[in-house]
């Protein structure tokens, strides 16, 4: 196996101080080498956006956090050039975008941030190329977040993470919140950047359709512990975990009821 | 069927006509409290250039007048004259400048400090939260007027002294109008993307939050006018606010005092002027606060 791009050992996060502290995820080890996708699955309240919060440092954590070959550091006080490097889309797709600016704008903060990685000549005409590289029209720079539709804001979120060239993608439930033909869009696209990128993911989600599609390993999570983890085929086959069965009992049903069949592979 | 609408025709019309009533009254009373408050920010302005007044000039000829009575130069007192003669109506004009003077620059410090501060201990947290808000509990729990006295009673007499006296205390509500509304928007997506992007906390405060703060700000601008109006009137009635050169309500109202019933309209005619005042600001305030919190923050 390749030197792992991220490599998380005993990640424990907990919110609130002292007596009221709560603990949210413990124990979490995982690995993330370069341009594979790790899902991570789990009911809601498992603990799984919660990692995904401290691997992009919005939260504190203990234990180790190795990305590349330093580690990271545990409070949300990070480089700039690590922030750079390991963006996040979110569930909420409208939220996500400041209402009172302009897609451009929202995609030119990152060069203003990051005026390295800036590229050179028209701005306009780089943040075009963007949008159109995540399949929106030039037209929509000018526009706000709420003229636009749900699955174009999720676009615009992505053209925003593209723009810091990332090494690791992190979308937490990033098409949850979408319909499913635009889910199906989005998870297209995404699945593209991931080949032709080469970038790697962590994708939380709590849908096995999805993670079937795009990912290459998963990882279960429940009550804030990681209970499996292996190659995407490996844990759909032969699930280990008890917990593991369940949800993959639980989304087969969901597909029996809605009378589509995925292809192979089922359970019975 | 024709039939049907014919008979129910009447009915529809009066209801539209009971509606359109209402609303029309809604929209007037949306009109009166701006219109009043532009009433005296024009005569505020333009009132001087109109009637002219030396508030340190004395007529004892003409003093106490009643309203309507006529002066020694020919000139009819509409709302009367003082005890040292001088004119109400110009009184009242320059008294509402020196309200608006003190009313503008007061909210303007209060505003500027009070939202600098509420996004500080709102965005940032942790100490200078703890900090701040300590700060922010105990002026709340000290009543501002008596702050007010207290530091105005202790310098010299003058407009800094005074605004900055009546600022003291004046500044916490909007720093807990801030600091509520950015405790809120921090955890925004917005604002936790742009923490991800590695945008500085400046930055984030400043395009992410603050804009978001601003129309309840608006409101409370409003609200917070007509009590610091209020309270510059109660520090030159104490005699420890504006030096006598400069005319204030407040002023001419305690001045009026001695002569409550013999010459009533010294006192009464600012002392309306002041109520006037406080209440519309305090209407418009209202109605700002209700429209941004239906199509506010979203």
């Amino acid at each position: 196996m390749t030197e792992p791009l991220l490599e998380a050992n005993d990640l424990d996060v907990s919110y609130g101080r002292g007596r009221r502290a709560r603990r949210v995820v413990s124990k979490a080890s995982f690995a993330i080498a370069p341009a594979e996708t790790l899902a991570l699955v789990g009911e809601s309240g498992s603990g799984k956006t919660t990692v995904a919060r401290a691997v992009v440092g919005l939260v504190r954590y203990d234990g180790e956090l190795v990305f590349g070959d330093d580690r990271v550091p545990l409070t949300p006080r990070r480089s700039r050039e690590l922030r750079r490097q390991i963006p996040i889309v979110f569930q909420d797709p409208r939220s996500s975008l400041n209402p009172r600016m302009s897609i451009g704008g929202i995609i030119g903060e990152v060069w203003s941030t990051h005026p390295e990685i800036a590229p050179g000549g028209d701005r306009r005409t780089a943040i075009a190329e963007l949008l159109g590289r995540v399949g929106l029209d030039e037209d929509v720079l000018d526009r706000r977040a709420a003229q636009l539709s749900g699955g174009q804001c999720q676009r615009v979120s992505i053209a925003r993470a593209l723009a810091q060239r990332p090494r690791l993608l992190v979308c937490d439930e990033a098409v949850s919140a979408l319909d499913v033909s635009v889910q199906a869009q989005i998870l297209q696209l995404l699945i593209e950047l991931k080949t032709d990128l080469g970038i790697s993911m962590l994708f939380i989600t709590h849908d096995l359709g999805v993670v079937r599609q795009i990912a290459d390993s998963v990882a279960v999570m429940q009550h804030g512990e990681i209970v499996e983890i292996g190659a995407t085929e490996q844990v759909f086959t032969s699930p280990a975990h008890a917990y593991t069965r369940e949800l993959l009992d639980a989304a087969l049903d969901l597909v029996a009821d809605h009378g589509t069949t995925t292809t192979g592979d089922e359970q019975e | 069927m024709t039939d049907d609408v014919i008979l129910r025709a009447p009915a529809v019309v009066r209801g539209r006509s009971r509606g359109r009533a209402a609303r029309a009254a809604a929209s007037i009373m949306r009109i009166v409290p701006i219109a009043i408050i532009a009433i005296y920010v024009l005569a505020a302005v333009f009132g001087p250039m109109i009637v002219p007044f030396d508030p340190v000039a004395t007529q004892i000829v003409d003093r106490l007048l009643p309203p309507g009575a006529t002066t020694s130069t020919g000139s009819v007192a509409v709302l009367g004259t003082d005890s040292t003669g001088r004119d109400m109506v110009g009184q009242l004009i320059y008294g509402a400048r020196t309200s608006m003077l003190i009313g503008t620059l007061t909210v303007a410090v209060c505003t500027v400090v009070g939202v600098v501060v509420g996004l500080l201990a709102g965005y940032l947290g942790g100490i200078a939260d703890t900090l701040l808000s300590r700060i922010i509990d105990i002026l709340i729990a000290f009543p501002n007027i008596v702050l007010a006295i207290v530091v105005a009673g202790l310098f010299e007499r003058g407009v800094a002294v005074v605004v900055v006296a009546l600022s003291l205390a004046g500044w916490v509500s909007f720093a807990r109008l801030t600091r509520g509304a950015t405790l809120s928007l921090r955890e925004r997506e917005w604002v936790s993307a742009a923490r991800v992007l590695g945008v500085p906390a400046p930055r984030i405060m400043l395009r992410h939050v603050l804009p978001f703060v601003f129309a309840p700000v608006v409101a409370l601008v409003a609200l917070e006018f007509g009590l610091i109006v209020l309270g510059e009137a109660g520090l030159s009635f104490l005699g420890i606010g504006l030096p006598h050169d400069i005319v204030s309500w407040g002023q001419t109202i305690a001045a009026g005092k001695a002569y409550l019933s013999t010459a009533w309209w010294i006192s009464v005619f600012p002392g309306i002027a002041l109520a006037l005042l406080v209440v519309m600001t305090g209407l418009l305030g209202d109605q700002l606060n209700s429209r941004f919190q239906r199509g506010g923050v979203r």
